[in-house]
């Protein structure tokens, strides 16, 4: 995801807490399989377009994570959607919800399984400024709350600035793929 | 696989209208596979069942009279290929001449006389082979002539020239049954070997203590027959026994010539049908397998969603798998019913014209079963070219 030669992305990151992941260094000595693990148990992620099955009822998407751990579900999905703000839709198909509620929903879905770090890839870029501003808000709270890392990959940096992030530019130099090696030239806070 | 297999299952269903149209369209071809099958079963049962439900074409006849010793009946007995073998004694010396003493009728008809023993084939189960020098079996013609039944007491005469003498001997006979139509079809009497060997005895001048007639002195027990009574075990056994009389030297008549023809065709309406099948689940699976593959394209997004999530590539790629083991078990159940309501018509159509009242189309339930594992393999190996396509798929297609 970061690997990405042609875009230089900004990464934007929430107050840090517990322990640094060397993902790097994971994804080197990894296989496929071992990814998959680790990124079930580690990360969750917030994609641009919400990335939710839409074969799945919103409840059952946020109990996906869980599921795939074999963790208990127990009221997740309720305590989740109603922080969210979703609650009414738990049981209805992706497709019946706004790209806000769809939005809000990939949010859950990221935060069910507790991982340490949730990686967000424009989270908000398909919908509106003022849902924008509302979940990016939402998202910096419960992140707050949960005490998850977020990343947060954003070209909007007035509205992460003003939801509290640290904004980090980082010029990548050079990326190679096969050996999973990233050269960045600068990674520095931005100025406010 | 537990989780995999519910979302596949969740998938299948939530798109359902292209579920619909895989299973509609893998039944299409399934149907007239198993129309085809069923006619192709159906008709060359209609010719096989009488073959093998009628022992006469399982029977092997000698041609002349030989010398069969005890030492070459054990030896075609112990053959696998042997179901039935009794000796048989000359024709000439193998008929009585029969009649119901005391009847109204009076009637006293030439019988042949036809050795019997266990296991005899033409004999419907639960009728016992007669046993002794006292009982017998009637064919059904006798006994229709001498108005005899089962517990009816006959009498059989045999007459010899001997010395110039004619010498007559009247035997009493209880009718053990009567033996079905298709057992023997003149008039006849299935006897015990002990009886057979003691009318020749008897017919040949020879005293035969067992039933106090007079005569030469007796044969002794290793004696050899003029013919034998053989019946195959199976419809393919005629031809193994044929074939080692022949190198005996034994000039037998059979039905294989019967067999044989049955056996061609079935061969070659196999070839043909497994050649239209080939062909059909040949194109199936083309033509699914590019489906499958044209859909995993389709949803690389939400697959590649699932590998970010978690799951790892050997169980995202059962998904297309087990949606093609959806379509082929949907499918085979809508071929299986769509068969039956075409067999039905078809056997209201042809049945007697063409199959004299047997079904011209039927199927057995193993063949059903077949056409089921057929059908998940053909669906699971045209789905595999999917579930490869998956397993290229990478999990950063998700955030792309």
């Amino acid at each position: 995801m970061i690997l990405k030669p042609t875009s230089v992305g900004r990464f934007v990151f929430s107050p840090l807490g517990g322990e640094p992941l060397d993902v790097g260094a994971a994804w080197r000595r990894a296989d496929s399989d071992e990814m998959s693990g680790w990124r079930s148990r580690h990360i969750g992620y917030v994609l641009q377009h919400g990335g939710l099955l839409p074969y799945l009822t919103v409840r059952r998407n946020i109990e996906l994570p869980r599921r795939l751990l074999e963790l208990p579900l127990g009221r997740v999905a309720e305590d989740l959607a109603g922080r969210l703000g979703i609650r009414q839709q738990l049981d209805k198909l992706p497709a019946a919800l706004s790209v806000g509620q769809r939005q809000r929903a990939a949010i859950a879905r990221a935060l069910a399984h507790e991982p340490p770090v949730v990686i967000a890839d424009e989270p908000t870029a398909a919908i509106d400024p003022l849902n924008a501003e509302r979940i990016t808000a939402l998202l910096a709270r419960l992140a707050d709350e949960l005490k998850v890392t977020l990343i947060v990959a954003s070209h909007a940096q007035d509205l992460m600035r003003h939801a509290g992030f640290t904004l980090i530019a980082h010029q990548i130099e050079a990326a190679d793929e096969e050996s999973m090696t990233v050269s960045v030239c600068s990674a520095e806070p931005m100025a406010a | 696989m537990g989780l995999v297999g519910r979302l596949a299952l969740d998938d299948y269903r939530h798109e359902w209208v292209l579920s619909g149209c895989s299973v509609l369209a893998l039944a299409a071809v399934l149907i007239p596979l198993l129309v085809l099958f069923g006619l192709r079963y159906g008709i060359i049962a209609n010719l096989l069942d009488p073959l093998i439900e009628n022992p006469r074409y399982r029977e092997v006849t000698p041609v002349t009279s030989g010398r069969y010793t005890p030492e070459w009946f054990e030896t075609m007995r112990a053959r696998d290929d042997v179901e039935f073998l009794v000796p048989r004694t000359r024709s000439l010396a193998a008929s009585i001449r029969l009649r119901v003493p005391d009847s109204e009728v009076g009637r006293i008809i030439d019988v042949e006389l036809i050795p019997s023993g266990t296991g005899d084939p033409v004999l419907d189960e639960g009728l016992e082979p007669p046993k002794g020098y006292g009982q017998v079996l009637l064919s059904t013609s006798v006994a229709e002539r001498l108005g005899a039944a089962r517990g009816t007491r006959v009498e059989g005469i045999v007459t010899r020239t001997r010395q110039g003498e004619v010498e007559t001997e009247l035997l009493p006979l209880d009718v053990a049954g009567v033996a079905p139509p298709a057992a023997f079809g003149r008039d006849g009497m299935f006897v015990s070997s002990d009886l057979l060997v003691a009318i020749e005895d008897f017919l040949d001048g020879r005293a035969v203590p067992a039933l106090g007639w007079p005569g030469s002195t007796p044969r002794s027990a290793d004696r050899a027959f003029a013919g034998f009574r053989m019946y195959a075990r199976g419809l393919d056994d005629v031809a193994t026994l044929r074939a080692e009389l022949l190198e005996q030297n034994v000039d037998v008549r059979t039905s294989i010539a019967d067999i044989s023809l049955v056996r061609t065709l079935d061969r070659n309406l196999g070839i043909v049908y497994w050649i239209i099948a080939a062909m059909a689940i040949a194109g199936y699976c083309l033509s699914f397998a590019t489906s499958v593959w044209a859909n995993v394209d389709r949803k690389r997004r939400e697959f590649s969603v699932l590998r970010l999530t978690g799951f790892r590539t050997r169980d995202i790629v059962w998904f297309p798998i087990l949606q093609a083991a959806f379509t082929a078990v949907l499918a085979w159940l809508l071929a299986v019913g769509a068969y039956f309501a075409m067999q039905s018509i078809l056997n209201g159509l042809f049945a007697e014209s063409i199959g004299g009242g047997e079904p011209v189309c039927r199927i057995r339930a193993w063949h059903l079963a077949l056409a089921l594992l057929l059908t998940l393999v053909a669906s699971s190996i045209a789905a595999a070219a999917g579930g490869r396509r998956v397993a290229q798929l990478e999990p950063s297609l998700g955030l792309r």
